[in-house]
């Protein structure tokens, strides 16, 4: 039972900060506040992601750690076993760029909406 | 394909109409007279085709989903053949009644649609292609019942829409049903839909009372009839030809196909279903004849009338009685030739002399002595008194429920005609023997409506006549109808 | 076996769009019929695609982007890695529909763009409309589940920016609101993905579904943890997503706003396309595709509680749509119970229901795009939003507000316009599922709908003309101008035409939906 805990810790962070992530961009009203909370949530799915390539899990883990990208024959002639998945990584890369296009484009806008409005608050923000 | 031109003919002539503009008034008409007269060619033109059994089924469009499907029986035949004629009829009275009038582009563009509309409904062979031209009507009608565009006619017109759309609404949802319980399959069947005999009872009540009420909605049966007397706001030529003859027949047609092909007439005993819809029908009779008796404006006791006799049809057919049946068909239409003189008659002295409320006629038969007469021989029509047509309906009528020992119901028509002359007395009373008021637009001299109008009134009202008389077409169309319905050979 | 059009068309739409701010520059004049033409072209592109699609014996196409494919390294590797387009009936027909509606919004925009946006932003405009649509088409084609996520969001920042392009603050507030809801949604998505890959390793959607059916079949359970957990887990994250991508009720309160205050041509692009190519189509590929639910092995709950989903999206709704005095607002309001009834006809599970779902997708797309472009030819003219001002307008725009007539009658579902059909269609889905109740769902949907359409359109016509709020317009001059009435008028002949004439898409869908089943 504690192994498995300790197994997945990578998971369970992930887990948790998806939450914390997703309390702030629900329940606070201020805007930048709502952004960093999303950030926090896209940050916990990269961990999810970046965990699942990782060697450690791949031996008892039917698919994790495994690397289709890399034909079993080159591994076999490197010597090596098991090695990190690199496709996790890879999309982390592309999400990235997609996630800070989407911050850089609401910090636009509540840069807009504080030039009209003079707060962030968004409860004051309709009259 | 010669079942589905009257349909496509009217549908194109009326964007022909549309797009000859607010001004060609001599094209436009030229365009009218040729579609409903088209249509009427057309129909005796098929019309010794149906009765040899002559004339396959025309399937237009066939998708897994649904079917569009004509199919022309001998009912159908006679409902097109009052519906064509009386079209081009009306539509001489129209122009006289709408000359000068504004919109004229839309009111004939929805005219010639509706009879597209119209024709489609009657030829339909299944569920599905009954529903689209029902749904048709029901929208193509709107613009003429709030053709006026007065406060009171956009009321008239949302109050029929609601009721429509739901009783269309209603049908919709009889078709899933119908579709479910017939596995798939919703074509009229002589005899009815077979698959319907073993289901659960109470979803075939379901089923009855979604098409009485959807179908029942513009068969104006009576807690369903409000909108009828409303849009008497319409001009006449629309009160008369859709409020009298199109639109109610329609409804009433829709309920005749309920009884036959859709449930068929052993199912409908069995559920005891004839015995709650002639308890409808005799309430539809009588209250609309006792609502009547309110009215003080001529087109509102009209409309009333109309219910009350549309009551009749239904309650010839629900009597599943070759004569009741029979005097039901016939009375389809002697009662759209007779109303429908009537209605002229009400449209000429409104358009006319502006007299609207029953008082006002004071007189009016010195100053029209035609067209007051033809009106009185319409009341005497439709109040059922030989030798005019609607004696031999009624007198089918109940012959019919006597047959079938049912003494009630047949004097619901005895006691129905006294009330109906109670309720036509007042209007003739004061049209012949009240004085006339002595406002200065009014003279003793008699000034009848145009020739285009009065021509059209006199037609009709010889035909009632001469129907009367003559044992004749519809009658013999009727009865060859009610023994296709009732499948006696 | 594939075909190059799949990677030209959203390449050609990228290049177009990195086109015009150097055109914006140096070449303004050439902006507008660089952007037309373009989606011309896509929209050829597109049906010859289809056209393909329909004609192979396979039914799908697959292109294979940056490796060559064959059976030799299938048997090295045993799983295809790199990006696969695949594109069966379904997504090329929807391409198609995405196409065609953003070729009539660019012409639309012709003219409404230089009134109603700040000149400075007219190559902005552009170049995300060509990126929305770019990613709204790779998003049909696309075969990989990632580059799906990637799409999705090229789609949906498009829109963001696009929604708030004018600047007003309203706007902006829609926008921002509109942000934060779909990025949330999008990470439901992303997680859903890192889930879905966890349990089986590709990213492949033909390959994942494979591994799915492995996974649920074998029963490979632990006392704490199995993959097909992780497998529900992805699946409720997935519906959480495009649920809140397709505006379903409960998680709605995003659209009005974003789909009202847009610039009408965009309005007619994010109701018409995008939140059926981000919701529902993709509903449609996950659930069909990938998760194959239609197999069955989810159990009967799922159906149950998407169909409920669906009904009180449909009937709510249209009660919140009774509700509206702004038009477009209202619009929007509609739209929401319309992808109601598209997520019942999805919820059956079964070939008639996705059939009729797919099928009302299109014709919704067609109608709701006519009746926003009409509502922004309406303001374009006379600056209303409002129902209240609509008083007597069909007499001084006639052409519009027919237009509009007929695409509202469509959406009531009246015969013989196109809407009816979808709705028979899908009622009789219900029936032959064995939901007949359901029926009762687009009867009711269509009554409220009747409610506020005929509202607008008896304010529209039925009104004494001497007291029109209209102003009357100077002799000579036209209603509008063609570039804004031209796709107007063709799309509401769509509607109509589509109605009788629904057969020939059926003859598309039919083996796009056994395909699915296959």
């Amino acid at each position: 039972m504690f192994n498995k805990i300790t197994g997945n810790i990578d998971f369970i962070f992930a887990i948790i900060l998806f939450c914390i992530g997703l309390y702030g961009l629900t329940v606070k009203k201020n805007l930048i506040k709502k952004l960093i909370g999303l950030n926090i949530m896209e940050t916990s799915v990269y961990l999810f992601f970046i965990a699942l390539g990782d060697v450690r899990l791949g031996a008892n883990i039917q698919y994790w750690g495994r690397t289709p990208i890399v034909l079993d024959t080159v591994k076999a002639r490197a010597g090596i076993e098991f090695m990190v998945n690199p496709v996790p990584t890879g999309l982390i890369l592309t999400a990235i760029v997609v996630s800070v296009s989407i911050t850089a484009l609401g910090l636009a806008l509540s840069v807009k909406l504080y030039e009209h409005y003079g707060t962030l608050d968004t409860s004051k923000m309709k009259k | 394909m010669i079942i589905f031109l009257p349909v496509i003919v009217p549908v194109i002539i009326s964007f022909l109409i549309f797009l000859c503009g607010e001004k060609r008034d001599k094209l436009r008409y030229i365009f009218l007279f040729t579609a409903s007269i088209f249509d009427f060619l057309a129909v005796i033109f098929i019309m010794p085709l149906v009765l040899k059994h002559d004339l396959p089924p025309l399937i237009l469009l066939h998708t897994t989903f649904f079917d569009l499907k004509f199919k022309v029986d001998i009912l159908s035949l006679l409902l097109a053949v009052v519906v064509t004629f009386l079209w081009i009829v009306t539509n001489s009275y129209s122009i006289g009644y709408m000359e000068k009038n504004h919109s004229l582009r839309r009111y004939y563009t929805a005219l010639a649609f509706c009879e597209g509309a119209v024709m489609g409904i009657i030829f339909a062979a299944d569920l599905f292609t009954l529903f689209v031209f029902y749904e048709l009507l029901t929208i193509s009608v709107f613009p003429l019942i709030i053709h006026e565009e007065t406060e009171e006619a956009a009321k008239a017109g949302i109050m029929y829409l609601v009721y429509t759309l739901s009783g269309g609404a209603m049908i919709l949802f009889g078709c899933f049903i119908t579709y479910a319980l017939n596995n798939g399959n919703i074509e009229f069947m002589p005899g009815g839909m077979p698959g319907l005999a073993g289901q659960n009872k109470i979803v075939l009540y379901l089923l009855f009372i979604l098409f009485t009420c959807g179908f029942g909605v513009k068969g104006a049966l009576v807690p369903l009839h409000a909108w009828l007397p409303r849009a008497m706001v319409a001009p006449t030529p629309i009160s008369a030809l859709l409020h009298a003859v199109a639109v109610v027949n329609v409804g009433t047609y829709g309920l005749i196909r309920m009884i036959y092909n859709i449930f068929g007439r052993d199912l409908f005993l069995r559920l005891h279903l004839n015995t709650i819809l002639a308890l409808v029908c005799v309430i539809t009779v009588l209250g609309a004849a006792f609502m009547a008796f309110k009215q003080r404006q001529l087109k509102k006791l009209l409309a009333y009338s109309t219910v009350n006799q549309l009551g009749y049809v239904v309650l010839g057919a629900s009597s599943l009685n070759y004569w009741a049946l029979t005097g039901g068909l016939v009375h389809i239409m002697y009662h759209s030739i007779m109303k429908i003189s009537l209605f002229y008659a009400a449209g000429m002295i409104i358009r006319f002399k502006g007299k609207i409320r029953i008082p006002q006629l004071s007189g009016i038969s010195k100053e029209m002595p035609v067209t007051m007469a033809c009106f009185v021989i319409g009341v005497i029509g439709i109040v059922g008194l030989p030798p005019m047509a609607g004696w031999l309906s009624k007198w089918n009528l109940v012959k019919g429920h006597l047959l079938i020992n049912e003494p009630v119901l047949a004097s619901v028509f005895l006691i129905n005609t006294v009330i109906e002359v109670g309720y036509f007395l007042p209007p003739i009373l004061y049209a012949y023997f009240g004085v006339l008021d002595e406002s200065p637009g009014s003279s003793e001299k008699t000034s009848e409506a145009p020739l285009n109008m009065l021509i059209p009134l006199v037609i009709v009202t010889v035909l009632s006549f001469t129907f009367g008389l003559f044992g004749s077409l519809p009658y013999v169309l009727s009865n060859k109808a009610a023994a296709e319905l009732l499948m006696i050979k | 076996m594939g075909s190059h059009l799949q990677v030209l068309i959203p390449v050609t739409l990228i290049l177009g769009a990195f086109l015009i701010p150097i055109l914006e520059r140096w070449f303004r004049k050439l902006l507008e019929p660089l952007v037309i033409g373009i989606t011309f072209f896509c929209l050829i592109y597109s049906c010859l695609l289809l056209y393909g699609i329909y004609l192979s014996p396979l039914k799908v196409f697959q292109y294979f982007v940056g490796f060559s494919w064959n059976a030799k390294t299938l048997l090295i590797t045993g799983e295809p890695i790199g990006i696969v387009l695949q594109t069966d009936l379904i997504g090329g027909f929807i391409l198609v529909l995405i196409n065609f509606i953003s070729f009539l919004a660019a012409i639309y925009s012709l003219r409404y763009v230089p009134q109603n946006i700040p000149d400075g932003k007219k190559g902005v405009y552009y170049t995300l409309f060509l990126l929305m649509t770019a990613g709204m088409s790779g998003i049909c084609l696309t075969g990989d589940i990632f580059n799906l996520y990637v799409l999705f969001e090229v789609a949906n920042l498009s829109s963001y920016a696009l929604v708030s392009i004018d600047g007003e603050a309203e706007a902006v507030e829609a926008a921002i609101k509109y942000l934060l809801i779909s990025a949330l949604a999008s990470i439901f998505i992303f997680f859903g993905i890192g889930l879905l890959y966890g349990a089986t390793g590709t990213l492949n959607m033909s390959y994942a579904s494979n591994q799915i059916r492995k996974v649920l079949l074998s029963g490979h359970d632990t006392f704490l943890f199995s993959y097909r957990y992780l497998i529900f887990a992805s699946l409720a994250l997935f519906t959480a997503g495009f649920g809140i991508k397709s505006a379903l009720v409960p998680v709605h309160g995003w659209l009005p706003d974003a789909h009202s205050k847009a610039p009408s041509p965009i309005s007619a692009m994010l109701s018409g396309l995008l939140i059926k190519v981000t919701g529902i189509f993709l509903f449609i590929r996950f659930y069909f595709s990938v998760f194959r639910i239609q197999d069955g092995l989810y159990g009967d709950m799922f159906p149950a509680f998407i169909l409920s989903i669906g009904a009180i999206s449909a009937i709510s709704g249209s009660v919140f749509a009774i509700a509206q005095k702004n038009l477009k607002r209202m619009l929007a309001f509609s739209t929401v119970s319309q992808m109601g009834y598209i997520l019942i006809g999805i919820g059956f599970f079964s070939r008639d229901g996705l059939t009729g779902a797919v099928l009302h997708l299109f014709n919704h797309s067609v109608m709701k795009s006519a009746l926003f472009l009409s509502a922004g030819a309406i303001f374009y003219k006379t600056k209303f939003t409002r129902i209240d001002e609509l008083k007597g307008l069909g007499f001084k725009m006639p052409v519009t507000c027919a237009c509009f007539t007929i695409a509202a009658l469509g959406m009531v579902g009246i015969p013989p316009m196109s809407g009816f059909f979808s709705k028979w269609i899908l009622g009789i889905a219900a029936i032959r599922a064995g939901f007949l109740p359901v029926s009762i769902i687009f009867l009711l949907g269509s009554l409220l709908n009747a409610i506020y359409y005929f509202r607008v359109i008896g304010k529209m016509y039925f009104f004494n003309r001497d007291s029109l709020s209209v102003p009357a317009p100077e002799a000579g001059m036209r209603e509008l101008p063609e570039s804004i009435y031209i796709p107007i008028a063709i799309l509401a002949f769509a509607v109509l035409f589509f109605g009788l004439g629904s057969d020939i898409l059926l003859k598309i869908i039919r083996p796009g939906v056994e395909y699915l089943w296959k």
